[in-house]
């Protein structure tokens, strides 16, 4: 039984399959589509350079083949971890032998004073992705408010629909947290470079139709708004099931969670990472396909410690950043090469201990950036 | 050596032309593929990621591995199963044969 359907949902069911499992699959998902490539809703499939045909992870003819079943539009509204028993909102429970919940997060919403006829959208699904491109269609000016990777991501999508784009963000520096004020001052001159009107240490004070106000009193046009202020781990199935909480669901190594057979995997799984040392929680792709399929062989009885160093990348036009590693807390950066030429390598560090590296336009600099960390690791810890 | 686009690798590989641990670009039919030489071992897989289809090419080697240059995707050169996401669907692999000084490429 998989709960969730995105990057760890998917991973898993497709690597039960891999290794052999022949017993039933379910997957249950509260999205309205099957899988798809999410890193696209905010990048190219939003520019609209990306074909729907791309956007689907699976054909509707491998989950035939697989005896996978896939349920759309479903919720799982509670888990009997004892019973090994869940219950769907549609009615019904399904007796399972392992449970692996794969609930993602959910876009933080703002409660922002607005009038009705204010056009507000958040990004998180396909369905959301394909409002906002109908509603860019339309429009002229668009305020995004978030200086996010996912709201960046999106001010440049609708750069290059033609759209004017302002950016309202509480951060002084876009990222700064992340990749620390080089990279997120690079990061804004390359939007800014690209036409991206930003409005930094501000907030939306209150929206009237299309006239949006920040708080120092500037007033916006804008035919639509996109929040992309974070997100938050779907955790409420969860708690719900009484499992042990910890900003996020806590698991183990092999990413199983408080009670025995239910694992967890991506946005919501906080585990035991080895490079850091300490427990963390990510909201990237791979890095949930990753959990997903690790999950996936430990559900099948497998102990394999999840050690993999986390990895995402980021898209800003032509400019992509790959990340390897995680630097929360990093105390110093060293820059080699040039970010203004947009060939760099940029290193997080602890005192001596390098967490995570930053490239741009340096592919296996960060592949080799990738095995160092893994090496470090398995140097300390021989297996 | 013939040029890298239209290296057939089919017709054999001088085993002088493979570095230790050097990717080799070429193609196995009109399929792109890369060799790659590690020790006594010969491997020839698909060259073309299974995600966004970049060249593996161009990667990194780990073992008896190869990483994608893109989003670190992992294939096995033993077998081209996609070991680690992004990717999930294999690339080919071929069975690559030597003998004396040539190695020779077969379909699994």
């Amino acid at each position: 039984m998989v709960v969730g359907a995105g990057a760890a949902g998917l991973a898993a069911a497709d690597m039960l399959r891999r290794e052999g499992y022949s017993g039933a699959v379910t997957m249950v998902s509260a999205d309205d589509t099957p899988p798809y490539d999410r890193p696209n809703i905010s990048k190219d499939f939003l520019m609209g350079t990306a074909p729907a045909e791309w956007m689907p992870l699976r054909d509707a003819q491998y989950y035939a083949d697989r005896q996978i079943e896939l349920m759309l539009d479903e919720r799982v509204t509670s888990i009997d971890a004892q019973r090994r028993v869940v219950r769907l909102a549609g009615g019904g429970q399904i007796a399972y032998g392992a449970l692996l919940l794969a609930t993602g997060a959910d876009p933080v919403r703002l409660a922002i004073p607005s009038t009705a006829e204010a056009r507000i959208f958040y990004l998180r699904t396909f369905a959301d992705c394909r409002a906002i491109i109908a509603a860019a269609e339309s429009a002229k000016t668009a305020v995004v408010v978030g200086a996010s990777f996912i709201g960046l991501e999106v001010a440049a999508s609708l750069r290059a629909r033609g759209i004017e784009v302002h950016v309202v963000g509480l951060e002084r520096i876009p990222l700064e947290r992340v990749l620390g004020a080089d990279v997120g001052t690079l990061v804004r001159d390359i939007h800014e470079s690209h036409g991206v009107i930003f409005h930094l240490g501000n907030s939306v004070a209150r929206v009237d139709g299309k006239r949006v106000t920040l708080n120092d009193g500037t007033t916006l046009q804008g035919d639509f708004m996109v929040l992309g202020v974070g997100v938050k781990p779907a955790i409420a199935l969860a708690e719900q099931a009484g499992l042990a909480i910890d900003r996020g669901v806590s698991v183990n190594e092999y990413l199983e969670t408080s009670a025995p057979g239910v694992f967890a995997a991506g946005d919501i799984a906080r585990w035991p990472d080895p490079h850091s040392g300490d427990r963390i929680r990510v909201e990237h792709w791979v890095v949930a396909q990753r959990q997903g399929q690790v999950a996936a062989r430990n559900l099948l009885g497998s102990r394999e410690p999840f050690t993999v160093v986390p990895f995402f990348w980021s898209q800003h036009y032509d400019v992509v950043i790959n990340y390897v590693g995680h630097a929360e807390g990093f105390d110093s950066t060293v820059v080699d090469g040039t970010l203004k030429s947009h060939d760099c390598t940029v290193t997080y560090r602890r005192g001596e201990r390098t967490l995570a590296v930053a490239t741009i336009s340096r592919d296996l600099q960060s592949l080799r950036a990738e095995r160092a960390l893994e090496t470090e690791f398995f140097a300390e810890r021989p297996r | 050596m013939e040029h890298i686009d239209s290296l057939d690798l089919t017709r054999g590989i001088a085993i002088q032309d493979l570095a230790e641990g050097a990717i080799l670009r070429g193609r196995v039919g009109a399929e792109e593929a890369l060799l790659v030489r590690r020790g006594e071992d010969y491997f020839a897989i698909g060259s073309a990621c299974t995600h966004y289809h970049a060249q593996l090419a161009d990667g990194l080697i780990v073992d008896d591995t190869v990483r994608c240059p893109m989003h670190h995707a992992c294939f096995s050169l033993r077998t081209g199963e996609a070991l680690w996401a992004p990717a999930l669907d294999p690339v080919a692999a071929w069975r690559v044969e030597r003998c004396s000084t040539r190695c020779l490429f077969e379909r699994n």
